[in-house]
């Protein structure tokens, strides 16, 4: 083809990305309800769409592959081939190809067949031992492309009855018209079959077509070459009759002409030719019906709730131009922040009332961007369903996700940086959580574990919990286990001592499965959720089950923060971490053995001296003030010299070398120019109870 | 004038391609729609010269859609677009009025062909 | 090519301007507690907090007080500035000017370039900022 695709290409990614989760997600819904016909010719939709976009692409690899799995749904469609969990993982294996095949496309790299050559051949091993004939078939029709020979369109006749003759003569004598025609198709129509009953339809309007070798049966499969000849008896004339063909598309050739029994018998020099031709032309009845039929009428595709089928009224858009899109609004509320200030420092009333109105548009401008942003969790979640089905395979165990929420909304950016960690849990659900089926059944559990992954809002929050009903983490099992490896436990609850699976270098695991034992901990999680603003709490039962609660900021961008000084610096800290500001005396600091702490709702709790932490210079004054916040269902206070007040700011990134310090979030720019650090209150006070323990 | 054409398929994809096809060659695009229900009501707002309309959509495909127009105006001019493997869906749909069929992958050729013939 | 000559204690250097995006006036930088004594702090560059890093620390030489400008630096989409003491002009430095430098000692120097009445060693620090 000659059009230029670039331009399509994004636009191809994405939507092929679209439709193979579509299918993904089907599929696994196939395998649980097999006989369920609207999934399957929902299925059969999807992947004709991708093949049909690949082919267009040009991506003849991909048209391939995708080809060869759609005749597999179709032996689905017919009943012939069986759902079963030998096929779907087949499928899968065509859909992971398929993603591979996809991303290798986005990198520009040319594919191969050898990409996709056993696959191929398992899929037609598939198909072969279904319907033997379909491949015969197959093999005839790709011999029959490679004949390059054409005769020259003829209007002659073969199998013309004596009763077919006297109707014409019939018609004659009436005053009707009658021709004999012979049509050649392009040699490249796709559909024959549909093409000629397309003609024949228009003709049947004007007239009948009364006689057509070869027979109409044949014509309307498809099953010939590219030419067909039929006798027309109509009221129109010889030029009416030409027009109406004509009107057709993808018609090589036509010859219309008057009939005259005479002519219509071919001459006998040319039989040995003809011969040939009648070879290909007229099959054997036996193989009309390989190819099932289509007509039953297709119902409406099955109607589901998630969200990539609902595209009704959304664009794409660029995320780079979302981000710029945010940064102009962030950089706008910094200078309506800074025109605010210097309104009030001047008094000017004359621009007041523009100030505020200026000010609001900016809120609701913000609001919007923000919400532009945000993204269904399904986004990341969709993957897991197919992601556990595989585990259990791989573990021989019986387990089945539990999807919740998957529709609740966070920010793009938090959406996609969810993805890893919650993989990573998900993993250590199904490795370390989930018993062995025989193990269940002793302990009077289901055989089949249950893992629930559910998401929610909650005020500016989105909680999203995994739960799971397996063995649980046995704190007396941690507790050796960290002794062991030179970990302090004294006086640590239950509790504490099962949230040292979160702690660097910590695993459990007996031995290292491939399927959570990477070397990669648990710590790595904790950490991507602080990153992203997040905490991290977990409760577990031993044989009972672990329930893990991760809290999330809907945005990353604009938060509420109370503002406080430490030496002469200004910081920020996140409002939604702060419990409560107290004011205190350097004398209600207790100090412990190993801890300073402070006495907070009857409980004591560990105190941060942010400016020895961040080694700033002490301050004479005696009062304090401890910001109270709730880190992991703990308290801590942290201490600053002084407040200066609530307010909403915008998260500008910072070097990653100063993200390694593990003490900031981030910085803002605050209404006069300046710049404050945001400090990581998750990062700071875990580093105290590691530091404590 | 230009005549207009109704683009109706569930692939953006699709749409973009038939539209830079058809708006190369002079054709103006009335509208597009993503689906069946839409189509009919994109046609009813537009009311265009001709639509091309792809079979397989979600919720109500291209041959319900084919059927609702048709009822509505039956002088109205629906090329369908489909894939190889739906004879029997391209039969029923020209027994419905259709009054031809692209195959895809769309040959820039064909679906010029077709359309200008539709049209003529 | 073209190269701006700067001065740091009493003494002077050239870097390839294609590296330099904008050299701006020295404005208030806040401090980064606890990062290394090279970062220098954050300035707020028009909306966007840029990090500074001091060149004198970089080149392991004495700093001075009075650092009059920051070079912004560019490397794709990142950005960083550059503090120095000030900058003297724009110069057209052709290959053939710039000898070897001796001071084999420091990565950051990359050559020399000898003037009528003075010598500047060209500087290159691209990757130690961005990598």
């Amino acid at each position: 083809m000659a059009d230029d695709n670039s331009v399509y290409r994004d636009l191809f990614f994405e939507e092929s990305d679209d439709n193979l989760q579509e299918l993904n997600d089907s599929i696994l819904e196939l395998e649980q309800n097999p006989d369920n016909m609207e999934l399957v010719n929902n299925i059969f939709r999807v992947a004709h769409t991708l093949k049909g976009m690949s082919a267009t692409m040009g991506y003849d690899v991909m048209t391939k592959l995708t080809h060869k799995m759609e005749d597999i749904f179709d032996l689905f469609k017919s009943g012939k081939l069986k759902v079963t969990k030998d096929h779907v993982s087949l499928i899968f294996k065509c859909l992971d190809k398929l993603s591979e095949l996809v991303d290798d496309l986005r990198d520009e790299k040319t594919l191969s067949d050898d990409q996709i050559k056993v696959l191929w051949d398992e899929l037609d091993e598939v198909e072969k031992g279904v319907d033997a004939r379909q491949s015969i078939d197959e093999k005839k029709s790709s011999s029959k492309e490679t004949k390059k020979e054409v005769a020259e369109l003829n209007g002659y006749f073969e199998k013309i009855e004596d009763a077919d003759l006297d109707v014409i003569k019939k018609a004659q004598g009436e005053g009707y018209n009658v021709f004999t025609i012979a049509i050649r198709l392009d040699a490249k129509s796709l559909l024959k079959g549909p093409r000629v009953f397309l003609i024949m339809e228009k003709l049947d309007q004007e007239g009948d077509v009364i006689h057509s070798e070869p027979t109409t049966e044949i014509l309307e499969d498809g099953d010939f070459d590219t030419d067909f000849k039929v006798i027309y008896v109509t009221k129109d004339t010889f030029d009416e009759v030409t027009k109406n063909i004509n009107s057709n598309s993808e018609i090589d050739q036509v010859i219309v002409e008057e009939f005259d029994e005479e002519k219509i018998q071919k001459p006998k020099v040319s039989e040995e030719k003809d011969d040939d031709s009648k070879e290909i032309v007229a099959k054997p009845q036996d193989q009309l019906e390989t190819r099932p039929k289509d007509s039953e009428k297709k119902k409406p595709a099955v109607k589901k709730e998630n969200h990539h089928n609902n595209r009704n009224q959304s664009i794409r858009v660029d995320l780079n131009r979302l981000d710029s899109f945010l940064d102009l609004v962030s950089e706008l509320v910094v200078y309506r922040n800074q025109l605010a200030d210097a309104g009030k420092r001047n008094n000017a009333d004359e621009v007041r009332d523009s100030m505020e109105q200026v000010s609001r548009l900016t809120s609701e401008l913000q609001d919007l961007v923000l919400k532009i942003r945000m993204q269904q969790v399904s986004v990341v979640f969709n993957r897991y369903p197919r992601m556990i089905r595989d585990l259990a395979n791989e573990l021989q165990k019986e387990m089945e996700l539990v999807v919740i929420g998957e529709e609740t909304e966070l920010d793009k950016t938090v959406v996609s940086e969810l993805s890893e960690p919650m993989i990573h849990l998900l993993r250590n659900c199904a490795d370390h959580g989930i018993e062995k089926p025989e193990v269940r059944e002793k302990l009077g559990k289901p055989t089949k574990g249950t893992i629930t992954l559910s998401a929610y809002q909650e005020g500016n929050k989105v909680i999203i919990t995994l739960e799971d009903d397996g063995k649980g983490i046995d704190p007396d099992v941690i507790k050796e286990s960290a002794q062991r490896k030179g970990i302090n436990t004294d006086g640590m609850s239950d509790r504490d001592l099962q949230m040292l699976v979160f702690h660097p270098g910590f695993s459990t695991a007996k031995k290292i499965t491939n399927i959570s034992g990477r070397g990669v901990g648990l710590d790595a999680v904790q950490a991507k959720i602080s990153e992203l603003g997040g905490s991290l709490e977990m409760e577990s039962k031993v044989n009972v089950g672990t329930r893990i609660t991760i809290k999330l900021p809907l945005t990353l961008s604009i938060i509420q923060a109370l503002m406080i000084r430490i030496s002469d610096e200004d910081f920020a800290i996140p409002l939604d971490v702060v419990e409560r500001v107290v004011m205190i005396k350097d004398d209600e600091i207790i100090q412990t053995r190993q801890n300073e702490v402070y006495r907070f709702q009857g409980k004591l709790i560990p105190i941060v001296r942010t400016n020895e932490l961040l080694n700033l210079p002490k301050t004479e004054s005696k009062n304090k003030f401890a910001i109270i916040v709730t880190i992991g269902a703990q308290y801590y206070g942290i201490l600053a010299d002084s407040l200066i007040g609530q307010q909403e700011i915008v998260i500008k990134k910072i070097d990653q070398i100063l993200m390694d310090l593990n003490k900031y979030q981030g910085a803002t720019i605050l209404g006069n120019g300046a710049i404050a650090l945001i400090l990581d209150v998750n990062a700071i006070c875990n580093e105290k109870k590691v530091a404590v323990k | 004038m230009a005549k207009s054409v109704l683009i109706v398929d569930d692939a953006v994809f699709m749409r973009m391609k038939l539209k830079d096809i058809l708006e190369k060659n002079g054709y103006e695009i009335a509208d597009e729609a993503q689906n069946g229900q839409e189509a009919f009501e994109k046609y009813k707002a537009t009311n265009p010269d001709l639509v091309t309309m792809d079979i397989t959509m979600p919720e109500v495909d291209g041959l319900d859609a084919l059927k609702m127009i048709k009822e509505y105006n039956a002088d109205a001019k629906v090329v369908m677009c489909s894939a190889m493997g739906q004879q029997g869906m391209v039969m029923d749909a020209i027994r419905a009025g259709a009054v031809d069929f692209i195959v895809k992958p769309f040959d820039t050729e064909r679906v010029i062909q077709a359309i200008d013939k539709a049209l003529s | 090519m073209q190269m701006i000559l700067f001065k740091m204690n009493r003494q002077y250097y050239l870097i390839s301007a294609a590296d330099v995006e904008e050299v701006v006036e020295t404005i208030q930088i806040t401090k980064v507690p606890l990062a290394s004594k090279w970062i220098k702090g954050l300035i707020n560059l028009r909306g966007t907090v840029v990090t500074i890093i001091g060149l004198a620390e970089l080149l392991d030489i004495p700093s001075t007080e009075n650092n009059m400008n920051i070079l912004v630096m560019k490397n794709e989409e990142a950005r960083k500035g550059l503090l120095i003491e000030e900058v003297v002009e724009v110069l057209d430095i052709k290959d053939d000017d710039i000898q070897l430098s001796l001071e084999q000692e420091s990565k950051h120097i990359k050559g020399v370039v000898a003037f009528p009445d003075k010598i500047a060693n060209i500087v290159d620090v691209t990757d130690s900022i961005f990598n």
